[in-house]
């Protein structure tokens, strides 16, 4: 190669003025076993441009719906163990209070009658005949006194 | 799908790599390309209409790597030190440069501003045309050269300073 041509080559590149076709020269010419020692320096960078031309896209290109479908499945299964988290909370929840209004339920009495006014009556009876007892033992309890009352007489 | 894909075959791989190079990182580079090919699926209908699809395509993949870079930000506050370096890809029998040399300038094109690095990839890196450059980053033609001069003054001047310093 012509080395005046490539010096001049040279200059014009690091200038930014260089064509596309002599930039190729430049390339070959680095790539070559004859680059004078004032060039060797910029050996270096031509060979970077080199090595990263060979980087290839090497991944399988996916459309939606298409090959993404295993990705797709492990993304919703992670989702989903965060729903069934929630779900098994709320269940967890929902039969705790399920069990507490069950003994709510044991603890209140039922309900006999089925009629108010019946009820009303029964109520009445029953508190007529404890009235009676109590006035009862009242009535003896006084009379009881009565007799002692007597007895301190005689103290 | 195949025949579909077959549209951006021809040019996936410079996708690929401009995206790596914005975002720096193989994971979200593929995330990418990936997300270009479904928007242009969506596209299908009118991909007659698009007069140069690789450009186009190119467009998106730039857009999305800065939508992807600003997450990034947003993330963490030191991008460059979340730089991985890229050596997928580089096949052993064309590792004629020095890992350390590689990542040298690797870092140094990383460290160029944010245009001067999608020039220096489009054109070095790719061989795209001042024109084609222009299209793909929408900027106008005087900028892509501006940004192309300064892009490898800078270049230029590390390399000559790693080897009077010579390599460590």
């Amino acid at each position: 190669m012509d080395q005046s041509n490539i010096n001049n080559i040279i200059d014009k590149f690091w200038l930014g003025e260089s064509t596309l076709e002599e930039e190729a020269i430049l390339r070959a010419y680095f790539n070559s076993d004859t680059i004078e020692s004032i060039h060797q320096p910029f050996q270096a960078y031509f060979n970077f441009i080199k090595s990263e031309r060979n980087i290839q896209f090497d991944k399988e290109l996916s459309l939606p719906g298409t090959t993404v479908q295993p990705a797709a499945k492990i993304i919703k299964l992670r989702s989903m163990r965060k729903w069934i988290g929630v779900a098994a909370s709320i269940l967890i929840l929902v039969g705790f209070f399920w069990i507490l209004n069950l003994q709510d339920n044991k603890t209140t009495q039922l309900d006999t009658y089925e009629n108010p006014e019946l009820a009303l009556e029964q109520a009445k009876e029953a508190l007529f005949f404890l009235s009676n007892k109590m006035d009862k033992s009242a009535q003896s309890t006084a009379e009881q006194i009565k007799q002692l009352e007597k007895l301190s007489i005689f103290n | 799908m195949d025949q579909f894909g077959e549209l951006i075959k021809p040019f996936k791989d410079k996708m690929f790599r401009f995206a790596l190079r914005m975002v720096g990182s193989t994971d979200e580079a593929e995330d990418v390309v990936q997300e270009v090919f479904i928007k242009l699926w969506k596209k299908r209908d009118y991909i007659d209409q698009i007069k140069n699809l690789e450009a186009w395509c190119m467009q998106l993949t730039r857009n999305m790597s800065i939508d992807k870079l600003r997450s990034k930000h947003r993330r963490t506050e030191d991008i460059d030190g979340h730089y991985e370096l890229q050596d997928k890809g580089r096949n052993p029998e064309e590792k004629t440069i020095s890992s350390d040399i590689y990542t040298k300038i690797q870092t140094m094109i990383q460290a160029l501003p944010e245009k001067q690095k999608m020039v220096i990839q489009l054109r070095d890196i790719e061989g795209y045309s001042y024109q084609e450059i222009a299209d793909a980053l929408e900027l106008p033609l005087n900028q892509v050269k501006v940004n192309l001069f300064r892009a490898r003054n800078t270049i230029k001047a590390k390399i000559l300073k790693l080897k009077v310093n010579g390599p460590k």
